[in-house]
């Protein structure tokens, strides 16, 4: 019993003292700063996160804001981590996942001073300062499709991905069909799921698979799909990275890579927000807005110079609205999602 | 009609697939049969991926990557050792905090090693290394023999393992410790050493097990890269009756299926494809309730598997 109390003692002393030593220590900042922060549930590593991450040091940069964050904040911890920013002053929070999405629902309301933007989520409450993004990036998707088309020897497509029934990620997999299909109404397209949203392992396998069906080239959803398009020093298939500009992970199999561009978005939120005309509700990143992009391997741009002039009309084509696609019953440009099971 | 190549393809990729598991079970079996039921192997492959992919990554040789991966699993298997064979601490804790710790200390000095934004990745993997004369039989000779050298190590160490603990005095002193370590001290069988021999043939395998997945399969790190195989491979070893040759069939058993469920989207069509494909991967485990429901009243483990030997 007394050395419980004693062990108990040291830890509440120890605990003050960093507390007290962070309260004198810590600066506060100046108050003219536009204070950003982003809440992430995973390592900032990971690739959503480095996209994000990537937007906002930019920002820091370039729009003189300042920016903190925390990463592996998990569902349960996230509205006290949202509270603890609030309440130290911060303009705007930044929440970066899926599980994020009520915390910030609920939230928004009771702060109106502060600007709410959510990463992916089924938010109502957007009210005057709540903003809704995800990863929209279905028309540099539909430009990939279109190429592999153009540049499939044996018109078999594949595609490796997480988990099926999932709404943002349906999103990509419409777009590369429907861009194969522009090209080739006739062309196959195999999905191969491989039930995790991380494991290049398994993501490998179903490459190969694929590969050994016919498909010579191959939409990677997922890590692990390049490491299955090598045998040895021979290329046996080629393939598009996702997210973020992967082409030189694989400079001999990556095409080109479907990416995501965060800096025009959370420009434009950033100075919304400063200038107290901020625009609630849902963000799309799109060609036209450069948020939506698709990046040729430098080595393919050169390999297919035919099919690259030909990506460059159909991106024009693209941001000018003139490629459509039917959601729900309503004819629409691709920059509306298309979420339904490919 | 589904192509005999296609078939050659699903057997090739099973071994494959199963390579991590069935060295990371054979480690493991060495372990248990010796009384260590050590659930920190997650952790440990964990490591041995990081470690080897550091090694790699900044000799620029994969056979180094090989090495360091190997010493990353021995290290963190004889740290699991220090806490539950000199410490006593309790053995399903310990390995559940040696994971928690992996996570933790690979990401830190990944960020050490790497600076952030910037993605480190090999430029070259271990591929697989066709056997010379045996890798042209038809069929057999693609499934087999043109595999990477995880596969062959794996595939060489069943009997090899088998032998040792059942045809040698070290194999009888290890599963006479597994049953009872207070009378095998009291014949005078020096528990301690012995159990730590066995960590370190278990770190071995358990590295490259981890390895494998950083400079062989894939050719980054990630924390989250070892996907519960470490998990996996403790179930296989319960499966495998906590014996090298059941390990090797459990091993295949998860193989084929995880296999199968990637492969099932070639051969099938349609919306019901990818419930088939979950399914499918869940059906090894299925299997190994199975397989314990059915055959566990006669089978048992080694008697003292977890428990904390201390001597009086």
């Amino acid at each position: 019993m007394k050395t419980n109390l004693i062990i108990l003692a040291i830890v509440v002393v120890a605990i003050i003292g960093v507390g007290a030593y962070i309260a004198m220590t810590s600066t506060s900042p100046q108050t003219t700063q536009f204070r950003v922060a982003a809440i992430y549930v995973t390592p900032i590593e990971e690739t959503w996160n480095q996209v994000l991450h990537q937007a906002l040091l930019r920002a820091k940069t370039e729009l003189g804001i300042s920016y903190n964050y925390s990463e592996r904040v998990s569902e349960s911890q996230v509205e006290n981590v949202m509270r603890q920013y609030i309440n130290s002053g911060f303009n705007m929070i930044i929440t970066d996942s899926w599980g994020f999405w009520e915390a910030a629902d609920r939230l928004a309301p009771q702060f109106p001073n502060v600007y709410f933007a959510q990463g992916s989520g089924l938010n109502v409450n957007f009210g005057k300062n709540l903003a809704l993004f995800d990863y929209y990036i279905q028309e540099a998707a539909f430009e990939a499709g279109a190429i592999a088309a153009k540049i499939t020897n044996t018109s078999k497509l594949g595609i490796v991905t997480a988990y099926s029934g999932v709404g943002d990620v349906n999103n990509l997999l419409n777009g590369f069909i429907a861009g194969a299909k522009h090209v080739n109404p006739n062309i196959n397209v195999t999905i191969s799921y491989i039930q995790s949203w991380y494991d290049p392992g398994a993501a490998k396998v179903a490459a190969s698979a694929l590969i050994a069906s016919g498909v010579d080239v191959i939409y990677s959803e997922r890590y692990g799909v390049f490491e299955a398009c090598k045998e040895g020093s021979n290329v046996v298939a080629l393939a598009f990275g996702n997210i973020v500009d992967q082409n030189s992970l694989a400079p001999d199999v990556v095409v080109g890579s479907v990416t995501w561009d965060l800096y025009p978005m959370v420009k434009t939120m950033i100075l919304g927000a400063k200038n107290n005309n901020f625009t609630s509700g849902i963000y799309y990143t799109t060609m036209a807005n450069n948020g939506s992009k698709f990046i040729w391997n430098p080595a393919f741009q050169a390999k297919y110079p035919a099919v690259y002039n030909y990506s460059l009309a159909l991106e024009a084509q693209i941001k000018a609205g003139n490629i459509t696609w039917v959601v729900g019953n309503a004819t629409v440009p691709l920059s509306v999602p298309k979420f339904d099971n490919p | 009609m589904i192509e005999m190549a296609l078939v050659v393809g699903l057997l090739a990729i099973t071994l494959r697939t199963a390579s991590p598991l069935l060295l990371a079970s054979l480690g493991e079996t060495i372990a248990e049969r010796g009384g260590i039921l050590n659930l920190g192997i997650e952790g440990a492959m964990l490591i041995g991926a990081f470690s080897g992919f550091l090694g790699a990554y900044f000799t620029g040789s994969l056979v180094v990557g090989f090495i360091t991966a190997i010493i990353g699993g021995i290290l963190t298997v004889l740290l699991f050792g220090i806490l539950v064979i000199k410490v006593n601490l309790d053995q399903v804790v310990s390995g559940l905090a040696i994971n928690l710790l992996a996570t933790g200390l690979s990401l830190y000095f990944f960020r050490i090693a790497f600076s952030q934004g910037n993605f480190p990745y090999l430029g070259q993997l271990i591929d697989p290394m066709p056997i010379p004369g045996l890798s042209g039989i038809p069929i057999i000779g693609d499934i087999l023999f043109n595999q990477t050298i995880f596969v062959y190590i794996g595939l060489l160490s069943v009997p090899l393992i088998y032998w040792i603990l059942f045809k040698t005095s070290f194999g009888l002193r290890l599963r006479s410790i597994g049953e009872d370590p207070f009378v095998a001290s009291y014949l005078g069988i020096n528990v301690e050493r012995t159990r730590f021999i066995s960590l370190i043939v278990e770190g071995i395998f358990v590295g490259m097990a981890g390895g494998l997945l950083t400079i062989s399969m894939f050719n980054t790190f990630d924390t989250r890269i070892v996907a519960a195989r470490g998990f996996v491979a403790v179930s296989i070893v319960i499966l495998g009756r906590w014996n090298p040759w059941g390990a090797l069939t459990g091993s295949l058993l998860f193989g084929f299926t995880q296999a199968l469920s990637l492969w099932i989207g070639t051969f099938l069509v349609g919306p019901a494809a990818p419930s088939i494909s979950q399914l499918l991967s869940l059906l090894p485990y299925v299997v190994t309730l199975l397989a314990l429901v059915v055959g566990g009243r006669k089978v048992r483990g080694p008697a003292s598997l977890g428990s904390p030997f201390a001597k009086e």
